[in-house]
């Protein structure tokens, strides 16, 4: 096993009227450790479901996947998911949001709170221990999934459009602040995005996906230094290559 | 905090027009009777004197055997047994319903016929098992208040978020963890509803009961004032009956406010 992430040939259909209905077509992927694998792919293209599968929550129709070498059948704190909406438990506060995944597993409740109290000062959260998710921004809760899903110390992140339902302002810095939290604290991080600016400042590596059913189109290889310049030439020429292969039909 | 500064103002203007609207009422209730006398004494008595019965009652025990004190208690005894077996057995039956399958399946049809008769209409029954003691009235009470518990936590179950349980998979919680970290507490205010609405229910069913058959009670008092031409005592009756179920509702709200913090309001 040479990745963290290896998901060999991932077929999944589900049953339809008409048979069934394939969304993931034949898909091999492999995420090194530390590393940041943006899937990018427009629309309803099967990247949910290809997140989903990898986590663990629905099974595969065929294919296998396995985690840091130990293979993925059921979900459990391997994976940790973010995902596009705010999922925080609305009834426990920050703090409460951020030790749940340790609670869980029975960790004791100093040292769960030590944790915890780290990783919101590492979202940039401190001060708002005690605050209820109804009392948060879009952006401080999306920190709060971060804090949370990073407490759990999953050997890979999940991130299903974390910033899609943020505003554009509030989306650039999101996206300034993951790159910081990645560089303060390194995880291996697979981010699914319909955003290719974001894909292109968060991404060691880019996968282009194709519509239903999901295939990988072409891998783009990121090596521009961090942080990353929107405006750069490289910047710019990665974009518009992205962009020309991306069929607009499928927009 | 410029809303609380007008909430508060508001506030006192919405507690200034309800006390006006309790003294007009007492007002046209005193004129149509002790100053132009449309209606007798013997009918309708005036407000002034279903204070002094009321007064009255708190030591006399004439004409129905006991103060009004006593009656009270009486009622809340069964309204208060028959409706913590409700919720005994209630929320917890309606959570197993929602969480587990079987049960679902098991339970549910025999639920859905039972449910749609009203808790006083299995007295007439329950009389023939039990007498007209404290365990058919405790029996209805049950009735009334364990369904409004099973329907709420039922559907307050049924409204856990897919997304809230994968979030707790992934975390690795376990089967009975979702149950207890995840889906109960989502059902909280369901589960509060249930318990509020049980209890008005409980309190309905009770009276309603009491009016029916009983020897002592709050209803059993209104009945008996009822037989003898006594109006004032079937006010001061129904007085009681409305103040006790309105501190009980008020007792209910209090608990949530302790068990639920800020997190579950919008």
């Amino acid at each position: 096993m040479s990745g963290m992430i290896q998901c060999e040939h991932i077929v999944k259909k589900f049953p339809g009227v008409n048979g069934d209905y394939e969304v993931i077509k034949d898909i091999s992927i492999e995420a090194k450790k530390n590393e940041i694998l943006v899937l990018f792919g427009s629309g309803q293209c099967g990247k949910t479901t290809l997140l989903k599968v990898i986590a663990g929550l629905e099974p595969v129709t065929s294919g296998k996947i396995f985690i840091n070498g130990k293979e993925k059948t059921a979900p459990g704190p391997e994976c940790g998911l973010v995902y596009q909406t705010t999922v925080l438990f609305p009834w426990l506060t920050t703090m409460g949001n951020v030790e749940y995944g340790p609670k869980m597993r029975g960790m004791s409740k100093k040292e769960r709170r030590e944790k915890a109290q780290h990783y919101i000062d590492l979202v940039g959260l401190r001060g708002f221990e005690k605050s209820f998710p109804n009392q948060l921004s879009g952006g401080m809760r999306q920190r709060v999934g971060i804090a949370r899903v990073y407490c759990n110390e999953p050997d890979v992140l999940l991130m299903d459009e974390p910033f899609g339902h943020l505003d554009a302002q509030t989306r650039y810095l999101m996206q300034e602040e993951l790159e910081r939290i990645w560089q303060t604290e390194k995880r291996t991080i697979v981010f699914v995005t319909n955003n290719i600016e974001e894909a292109l400042y968060l991404a060691d590596r880019v996968l282009v996906m194709s519509n239903c059913p999901a295939v990988i189109k072409k891998e783009f290889k990121v090596d521009l230094p961090r942080p990353r310049d929107y405006t750069s030439p490289e910047f710019l020429r990665l974009r518009q290559e992205i962009t020309s292969i991306v069929d607009p039909a499928e927009l | 905090m410029n809303q609380n500064k007008n909430g508060t103002k508001d506030n006192k203007k919405y507690i200034l027009m309800s006390i006006c609207s309790v003294l007009v009422f007492l007002f046209i209730w005193e004129l149509v009777t002790d100053v132009l006398g449309i209606f007798k004494s013997t009918m309708l008595p005036s407000p002034v004197k279903v204070f002094g019965t009321f007064i009255d009652k708190f030591t006399n025990t004439k004409p129905d055997g006991a103060t009004i004190q006593v009656h009270t208690l009486a009622s809340l005894k069964v309204a208060l047994s028959g409706y913590l077996i409700g919720v005994g057995i209630g929320v917890p039956l309606g959570i197993a319903m929602a969480w587990f399958r079987k049960v679902d399946c098991f339970v549910t049809p025999l639920f859905d016929l039972l449910r749609p008769v009203p808790g006083i209409a299995w007295l007439p029954v329950l009389i023939v098992f039990f007498g007209i003691g404290l365990l058919s009235k405790a029996m209805v009470i049950f009735l009334s208040a364990f369904i409004a518990c099973v329907i709420n936590s039922y559907s307050g179950i049924k409204n856990t978020r897919m997304v809230h349980l994968w979030v707790g998979q992934t975390f690795g919680a376990t089967r009975s963890q979702l149950l207890f970290k995840v889906a109960i507490p989502t059902a909280l205010p369901m589960i509060f509803t249930g318990l509020k609405v049980a209890l008005g229910a409980s309190w309905n069913a009770l009276i309603a009961a009491e009016l029916l058959a009983s020897t002592k009670g709050l209803g059993f008092m209104i009945n008996q004032a009822r037989g003898i031409y006594r109006p004032d005592i079937i006010l001061v009756g129904m007085i009681a009956v409305g103040i006790t179920g309105a501190i009980l509702g008020y007792l209910i709200e209090l608990l949530q406010k302790l068990v639920m913090k800020r997190g579950w309001r919008q």
